[in-house]
Order: structure tokens, then C-alpha cells, then sequence
């Protein structure tokens, strides 16, 4: 698998200068934002998403996948470079892009670190649960079907959250009651609770990655 | 064996793919077929990159679906339209070569790219077909791989190209207990390099036969209508109308040469005995 994932780092080599000018429009929105920290955070751990993931791309191009598929790798091996290359890519971004978040508040003073911190964690979850969405949807069809599945996706997801809001309206008392727990739970135990459910929607992912990797015929 | 299909099929919407066969240790096996006659597939079940439908293929002693990278290290292959990104250069593989295969022969590798003038600093989009045809050899004879599955391997290669490569194919069939499997459209390019034959026509095998086989044993028999008639057909494999009368294609040559002696009794090449295998009529 470490050859796949030398393979994955030439790749990233490649575009590197687009990717670097890529990050230096949100550095330049945080220099010149007064709450520009947030935001650095989040543009750089999504943009590190689309920057992983698109070595998929790659790899399809030109048939590449009957050929890799024919190196010392197994399928399985395949599909956990890219969780590990998507998820410690995005570690690492979002980690850069905190500590120079964390700078500019420390100079400035214009936030509070707490709502930082906050806000980089909570961006690194939903980083985590786009990877897990993505990385099956790219395996299992090209890069724009995929996007368009994956835009179809979030806007279902949309239309769920305001049908809930609706129905909240309407039945309050009974979603008051099912919610109540939330008020009771300290910040630290949202967290872990947030990392649980990462966990889990990870392994059914890799499950379900793996098993769309061993069905494709190339 | 080397590689063993037994009994397997392989259906497409208007496409099935019907094969037995054994590949044994030492030798160099060339399917011929033209395009779209089965030979791609035949290379994708070898490496387990599709599924059969029936039967099974089995390679270095392993179904071709299970095969660990272990076993996958001592395979080389060549594909004539995949290979590495083209957005990499020779340089970048390297590294990736050797994280890949422990046995890559990193001295062996570089030294054959200067005297093929493969250059290890641009990116493959920019070579020319003969280029990349050669560096996707070169790169699976880098990790002393005992099987090598060559797609098409010569395809876009110029003559001088073409000997080079086969030149240093054969240095590789020096060492013993290796195998080759070569395909090609072009029957030329085989004809002096392979031990055995296949002959592959609409997804079966029309033929399997010694390359020297059907060197010396195939022949074409020119006969009028008279001498025809009068011909024994027991060693006649295809017939064909001409404007002189017939020709038949025989794998028992020596045979008419020794009691018809007044008949015309031409050599064909592999070429020749192809199209009659396929377009002649069968007696």
C-alpha cells in the first residue's frame, strides 16, 4: 500500500502551484477579514478534500485502473490509501491552516480562540463525513456523475432538514422531549459523540467502498 | 503451469469469450486475433481485473482474483493503453517502482531508459506512442518478474523499436522458469518469437500449435477442380474458392508433397494460415 500512497504524494507534487494558489486566496480573505480565521480553516480542509479525492481522477484517466489494479495491491489496499490519503491530508491542512488561524487571532484579537477551536473541529467532522460520502461515489462512477450524485445528495439533504424544521413547527412538544438529552451533555461529550458517529460512518464507507472495489470489472 | 484456463466463459452483450488452455513454465505463448477478438480479456482474466462467468483461471497456482501482492510482484505487464498517470515523468516512478517491488533493479531500469532515450524528466503525456510502448516494457522487466503478460507490446513501434524490444525479451527468457504471454493483431511480430501459438477468432481458439509447427507442417495446396476431386481431403483443414480452382490449407504438408508431386504446394506465413482459418470454408 505504500506505493499507492507514492504514488498519491507524485501525483499531489504535480499540482502543487495551483493547489498553493488555490490556498493563498483564503489566506489573503484572512488577512483582510477581521473573523477571517474561521473561515481559513474550513476553506482549507475542503479544499484539501477536492485535492485528495481527485487523485482518483487521476487514476482513471487513460484506463490507469487496469493498471494499477495489475501492481502488488490488493483492492481493499486500494480503497484504504484513499481513506487514509483523504482523512491524514485533511489532518494535516486543517492542523496548518489552524495554527496560522490561531496566529492571527493571537495578534489581532479580534476572536475568541474558544469559537476557533471550535469551528476547526466541527469543520474536521463534516470534512470526515464528506470524505466518507465521496470516496465511494467516485470509486463507483467517474468524477462528474459523481459530483452530480453527490450535489443530488446535498440537496436532499437540504430538503430533509427543512421538511424536520417543518415538522419541529408542527409537533414541538414531542421533538422538545426527544431532544432533551442535547441540553443535558457538556461540550466534550458532543464531541465525542460526534466522533463516534465519524467512526462509524467511516467503517460503513470502507465496507461499503471495498465492496463496490471488489465487484468493478475494469 | 504457469497459467491454466479451464473450461472458462466470459459473456458481453454480443460478445462471449469460450477458453481452455495451459501455459506451462519456459515458454513464450502469442495470441493472435484481431481487434476485438477476445485477446484484451483473455489478459484481464489472467490478472483477475474481470470475473468469469464460468470456469476458472488460475495463475502461479492461485485463482486469478485472489492473488496477493506477493504473487503479483512476480508478474509483469504491459497494456497498450494503460499504464502509470501521464501526468508522472520517469523520475517520479521510481520512487514509486521501489516502494512497489523489493526486486526493482533501479541501475538496470535507468541504464536501459538512457539506451532507449526514454527521458526521465518530462511527463509521459509528452512521449510519442513508441516511447511509452517502451518505457511500459522496460518497466515490467525492472522487478524480476517470472510471468510476463504482454498486451500488445509493440503496437506504435517502428521496426528497429520493435527488435530492441523483442531483443530484450528474449534476454529475459535466458533465465529458466520464466514464461511470456504475448498478443498481438500483427502475426509478424510473433511468428519469430514465440514457441506456441494461439489463434483467437470471435472469443474461441481456432488454433494452438507450435510456432515451428506451422512453419514447417502448414502449407497451401493450389489445386484445379480435377486435381481437387481427385485429392484425399483427410488432412484438409479449410478450403477456398479461387479463379484457378482451389486452395487448401493443410497441417499435414510433407504428406501431399510425397504422393500428389505434380500439385502446387506453397509455404504460408502465420498471416496466411490465419485468414484461411477464418475466412476459409471448413470440409
Amino acid at each position: 500500500m505504500s506505493g499507492l500512497l507514492a504514488k498519491d504524494m507524485e501525483l499531489l507534487k504535480i499540482n502543487m502551484k495551483t493547489y498553493l494558489a488555490v490556498f493563498l486566496i483564503g489566506f489573503m480573505y484572512l488577512i483582510v477579514q477581521k473573523n477571517g480565521s474561521t473561515f481559513f480553516v474550513y476553506y482549507s480542509i475542503f479544499v484539501s478534500i477536492g485535492v485528495s479525492v481527485g487523485t482518483i481522477s487521476y487514476d482513471a484517466y487513460h484506463h490507469g485502473m487496469n493498471y494499477l489494479m495489475t501492481l502488488p495491491v490488493t483492492r481493499k489496499q486500494y480503497v484504504w490509501s484513499k481513506y487514509l490519503l483523504g482523512f491524514c491530508f485533511a489532518a494535516v491542512t486543517g492542523m496548518a491552516a489552524l495554527l496560522i488561524g490561531i496566529l492571527k487571532v493571537q495578534v489581532t484579537g479580534n476572536q475568541e480562540m474558544q469559537d476557533l477551536l471550535i469551528s476547526a473541529g466541527v469543520s474536521m467532522i463534516l470534512a470526515g463525513m464528506i470524505l466518507c460520502g465521496t470516496i465511494p461515489l467516485r470509486l463507483k462512477y467517474e468524477a462528474e456523475k459523481s459530483r452530480i450524485i453527490m450535489v443530488a445528495a446535498a440537496a436532499a439533504l437540504f430538503l430533509l432538514v427543512a421538511v424536520c424544521r417543518e415538522g419541529y413547527n408542527i409537533y414541538k412538544k414531542g421533538f422538545v422531549r426527544g431532544f432533551e438529552f442535547l441540553e443535558r451533555i457538556s461540550g466534550w461529550q458532543t464531541a465525542c459523540l460526534l466522533i463516534v458517529l465519524l467512526m462509524i460512518c467511516t467503517a460503513v464507507s470502507v465496507k461499503v467502498s471495498e465492496r463496490i472495489m471488489e465487484r468493478k470489472e475494469f | 503451469m504457469m497459467i491454466e484456463f479451464d473450461h472458462v466463459i466470459k459473456k458481453y452483450n454480443d460478445f462471449t469469450l469460450d477458453l481452455n488452455m495451459q501455459i506451462p513454465k519456459d515458454r513464450i505463448i502469442g495470441l493472435i486475433g484481431a481487434n476485438g477478438a477476445g485477446k484484451s480479456t483473455t489478459f484481464k482474466l489472467i490478472l483477475g481485473l474481470i470475473h468469469p462467468d464460468q470456469g476458472s483461471v488460475k495463475v502461479l497456482d492461485r485463482t486469478a482474483q485472489d492473488l496477493k501482492p506477493e504473487q503479483k510482484q512476480e508478474i509483469g505487464t504491459v497494456f497498450s493503453d494503460s499504464g502509470f498517470s501521464e501526468y508522472l515523468k520517469v523520475n517520479q516512478l521510481i520512487p514509486v517502482m521501489k516502494r512497489f517491488y523489493p526486486d526493482f533493479r533501479e541501475e538496470e531500469f535507468a541504464e536501459r531508459c538512457e539506451k532507449f532515450q526514454i527521458p526521465r524528466n518530462k511527463q509521459i503525456r509528452d512521449f510519442s506512442t513508441g516511447m511509452k510502448a517502451k518505457l511500459n516494457v522496460l518497466l515490467a522487466l525492472s522487478h524480476g518478474s517470472r510471468l510476463l503478460l504482454l498486451d500488445e507490446p509493440t503496437a506504435g513501434l517502428d521496426v528497429v523499436a520493435r527488435e530492441e524490444i523483442l531483443d530484450l525479451l528474449r534476454e529475459y527468457m535466458e533465465i529458466p522458469g520464466r514464461s511470456i504471454v504475448v498478443s498481438s493483431h500483427i502475426s509478424g511480430d510473433l511468428e519469430h518469437f514465440c514457441d506456441d501459438l494461439y489463434m483467437i477468432h470471435e472469443g474461441e481458439i481456432v488454433l494452438h500449435e507450435e510456432t515451428d509447427r506451422i512453419l514447417e507442417e502448414y502449407g497451401f495446396l493450389k489445386v484445379t477442380e480435377q486435381e481437387y476431386e481427385a485429392l484425399d481431403k483427410e488432412y484438409l483443414l479449410r478450403v477456398r474458392k479461387e479463379p484457378f480452382g482451389y486452395s487448401c490449407l493443410t497441417d499435414q504438408k510433407h504428406y501431399y508433397l510425397e504422393n500428389y508431386p505434380e500439385i502446387v504446394v506453397e509455404k504460408g506465413s502465420v498471416d496466411e494460415v490465419i485468414t484461411m482459418l477464418v475466412k476459409g470454408e471448413t470440409l
